[in-house]
């Protein structure tokens, strides 16, 4: 993917064109202030859309007319930060080439009915579907705040934003959570619809489309203002530096979860802070296997975050309970090999030939494609031939300073004491 | 899509091979028809008979590599800046690799060490910590555990029964195996019959098959010696049963698993027919899944999984698995079982439903190495000789009815997956 080859077509609307697969994406996105509530909104408002609508009146028809369509794909999302909020939606037509069948005005036509038609009769929604709608979202949450979570997004959520946002993303109960969604009027999230008429943020195409499809989508979905602003990604957390431990009776194995705040997070940019982390960490060849598992055997798996919008570095490791010092010190080693000169030299080395091979590669698969696009699209991330001339810059000094600037050291220790 | 081309060395070993200029990277797949599940447990090797514990063919997977004559083979690979690793599933192993450079000669030190291993008591005792820690993996996750059970319950009556929930052993039975055992496992059942090797890239197809057979030429021919116990009927011999699990589960979940045997229809038929009843009947979209959930006994469902067994010998002998969270066991499974056997389907329905996995199968094709995920054994299942696309416009919705008629829905297990205490 490269910079050149992004259109704009207008002010808010990129096309990137890219034949190599069947796929044909399109993305809407819109900008509010962040709130918790309005969040929540968003996720009820456009989960609502995606499968009730005024034309299609259940969610059977929804999914009939989208199997017609050849499963065309309806999905939303909500990326939520400090200030601004995102809802994306995003829109995947199978190319009517492929199945030889010249469907595009009718897969427009839905897309258009979906969006602009939802189910607002008379000033109400309808109650059945946007119960099953509050009820999942609870379901959902309630799953991914339990005690002693193991899926690692949801913990790392669970631990270190909720100690340290003060509750901006979760709630403290669930009765909380349940009255917060019971407060949500028809007529807010009617509301929160029409502000988002007003709010575009930017359109995106990715795909094999011809010119006179784009220009029949966007006949469909004009918007009166879009709006230029650069959102602020970053989000700001401050460690405690302490120890805590939790015990469970429900896990046999136990996870050692250390946590840092990085002092310069703008020191780099954030996809060679995910080159650092996969390639000189993470991989099989990165540092926490050599010495957890290969040089010790603590560990099956282990894992290292680094995060620029959060300002995170966290390393985690699964281990048996008894092992608990034994890691401790394993993992004093691992901080130690990454203040010595020689090893990082070799690890900023190996991680630049791997990162090399992977933008290489990565055009190869369309849905990397549409990732990569709206990424640079977003958030300014670096495109291809950018990233490898950031990181051919990159020094062993700058790794090295990387890691002496590492504060507040915060340590987890979940005890899974199921068979003791 | 990919098209293989085929070939049977002289010592029984299946090469599959296809060469793209399109594609960047090669992908590379050794797999061996020997896994985790039951029927290798107890077999005949050479006139004796041999009984070893669960996850011979899991820690072998582990070693064969990590303790080759090559050293650690994967740090070889990984200063390649290859993607590299292995699975074993129930009923084989597959170790592969996709990369952009030095690849014959990285086929060449794979096959070599796992055709040739040089593994001892030294070698075990250095691999086992690892995969101890592995088996507990099992053990925090409820929902892949529930999937565990019902797999091993898919074996029950015929074979071996082990307490343990996890087909990759126990840590205390990981610590149990010894060379005796995983040499003994491994002479038995990586036999060269049970070989599958599958290579994608961007390469001469006669060339790599040449270049294979001379590997082959110098190396000795494995035989099998070996005998599994397999019965005769495979499906009535496990009995219908309803059982309570205690688990960690934060909400009940429910695994009803049945088992069937249809000899007249193609894998790739029972998996679309199958797929496509899950659909029409259990899906988020049906009327059964919203009634049963503002009627508050059903959560969310959580998917169907299909199972075949023994796919070498008989590959129309599957297991089906329905997943549910649900609230009341009782009244779920009362509709459940309502809804199942009701023979009332919608022919327009059914070739939406075509239309939508064409879909996904010309997706899935947008990444042409989702062969070296879906590996020897996806391709001899469901693509060996068939055209997928054409496949699915073949299929039918008399044949959907036919194969619908065919089912028992008879032999059926259910296990409660429940919160302790």
């Amino acid at each position: 993917m490269h910079k050149k080859d992004i259109q704009k077509i207008n002010k808010n609307t990129y096309f990137y064109k890219d034949d190599s697969g069947v796929t044909l994406y399109f993305d809407l996105s819109f900008i509010y202030e962040s709130t918790r509530l309005n969040d929540l909104k968003a996720d009820i408002l456009s989960k609502y859309m995606c499968t009730i609508n005024s034309i299609y009146k259940t969610r059977k028809d929804i999914d009939d007319k989208r199997r017609e369509l050849y499963n065309i794909g309806l999905s939303s999302y909500s990326s939520n930060y400090d200030k601004d909020s995102l809802l994306y939606f995003t829109f995947n037509i199978i190319d009517p080439k492929a199945v030889k069948d010249d469907y595009f005005d009718d897969a427009i036509e839905f897309i258009s009915d979906i969006f602009y038609k939802p189910y607002f009769i008379d000033g109400k929604l309808d109650h059945d579907r946007l119960d099953t709608i509050k009820k999942d979202i609870y379901n959902v949450y309630i799953n991914m705040v339990k005690e002693f979570n193991y899926d690692s997004y949801n913990r790392y959520k669970k631990v270190v934003q909720k100690e340290a946002i003060s509750n901006r993303f979760l709630y403290d109960s669930k009765e909380e959570l349940e009255e917060e969604l019971n407060s949500i009027t028809d007529k807010d999230l009617i509301d929160f619809y029409n502000m988002l008429l007003e709010s575009h943020y930017k359109t995106v195409f990715v795909g094999n489309y011809t010119k006179e499809q784009i220009n029949k989508v966007l006949s469909k979905f004009k918007f009166k203002n879009s709006i230029n602003k650069k959102v602020d990604y970053e989000v700001t957390i401050n460690l405690k530096s302490e120890y805590n431990e939790y015990i469970s009776k429900d896990y046999s194995q136990s996870i050692l979860y250390f946590t840092y705040n990085i002092k310069d997070r703008k020191k780099f940019s954030n996809k060679c802070y995910s080159m650092i982390n996969n390639h000189m960490l993470n991989s099989g060849n990165g540092l926490l296997m050599e010495i957890l598992r290969t040089k010790y055997g603590l560990v099956y798996s282990s894992m290292s975050y680094i995060s620029p919008d959060t300002g995170i570095f966290a390393i985690e490791a699964y281990i048996d309970r008894k092992n608990k010092d034994k890691t401790i010190e394993a993992i004093k080693e691992l901080f130690s090999d990454l203040h010595n000169k020689k090893i990082i030299d070799e690890k900023l080395k190996y991680a630049k030939s791997k990162i090399k091979e992977t933008v290489y590669l990565s055009d190869e698969l369309p849905s990397n494609v549409f990732g990569k696009v709206n990424s640079y699209i977003y958030r300014d991330d670096l495109t291809d031939s950018g990233l490898i001339r950031k990181i051919n810059q990159i020094t062993t000094n700058d790794i090295l300073e990387l890691f002496d600037n590492l504060e507040n050291e915060n340590i987890y220790f979940y005890v899974g004491d199921k068979d003791e | 899509m990919n098209r293989f081309k085929k070939i049977v060395l002289d010592n029984g070993i299946r090469l599959y091979v296809h060469g793209d200029k399109t594609m960047k990277k090669y992908s590379v797949s050794y797999t061996v028809d020997y896994g985790s599940s039951g029927e290798f447990y107890k077999f005949n090797y050479d006139g004796k008979d041999y009984e070893v514990l669960p996850g011979c063919a899991h820690f072998l997977e582990h070693m064969l590599l990590e303790q080759s004559k090559y050293g650690n083979l994967y740090h070889y690979f990984k200063d390649l800046n290859y993607f590299a690793n292995a699975t074993t599933d129930l009923q084989s192993t597959s170790f592969y690799f996709t990369g952009t450079k030095k690849v014959k000669s990285s086929i060449y030190k794979l096959i070599d060490s796992l055709e040739n291993p040089v593994f001892d008591t030294k070698a075990i005792k250095e691999v086992s910590p690892a995969i101890e820690e592995e088996t507990k993996i099992f053990d925090n996750r409820p929902e892949v555990q529930a999937m565990l059970l019902s797999l091993l319950d898919s074996y029950k009556g015929f074979n071996f029964e082990h307490e343990s929930l996890s087909p990759i052993g126990t840590e205390e039975t990981t610590k149990m195996l010894d060379y005796d055992m995983l040499k003994l496992c491994y002479d038995a059942f990586y036999s060269d019959d049970r070989k599958i090797i599958v290579i994608t890239g961007p390469l001469d197809e006669t060339d790599m098959i040449n270049y294979i057979k001379r590997i082959y030429s110098k190396i000795r021919k494995h035989k099998n010696k070996t005998k599994l116990f397999i019965p005769d009927d495979l499906v009535s011999v496990r009995k219908r049963e309803d059982k309570l699990v205690k688990n960690t589960v934060e909400s009940d979940m429910l695994i009803i698993n049945y088992k069937e045997q249809l000899k007249d229809f193609s894998v790739f038929e029972i998996n679309s027919y199958l797929n496509y009843l899950y659909n029409y009947k259990f899906s988020a979209k049906t009327n059964f899944y919203e009634d049963n959930k503002k009627d508050g006994i059903l959560l969310f469902n959580y998917g169907i999984d299909v199972f075949y067994a023994f796919q070498n010998e008989i590959k129309s002998l599957f297991n089906m698995n329905f997943y549910f969270y649900i609230t009341d066991k009782d009244k779920f499974i009362k509709a459940f079982e309502k809804e199942i056997k009701i023979n009332k389907f919608d022919e327009k329905d059914f070739e939406l439903y075509k239309r939508a996995r064409l879909s996904d199968i010309l997706v899935s094709d947008e990444d042409k190495y989702h062969y070296y995920n879906c590996l020897a054994n996806n391709i001899i299942l469901y693509r060996e000789e068939i055209d997928y696309v054409d496949s699915i416009k073949n299929l039918s919705y008399d044949r959907f009815i036919e194969f619908y008629n065919s089912l028992k829905l008879d032999n059926r297990v259910i296990t409660l997956l429940t919160k302790e205490g």
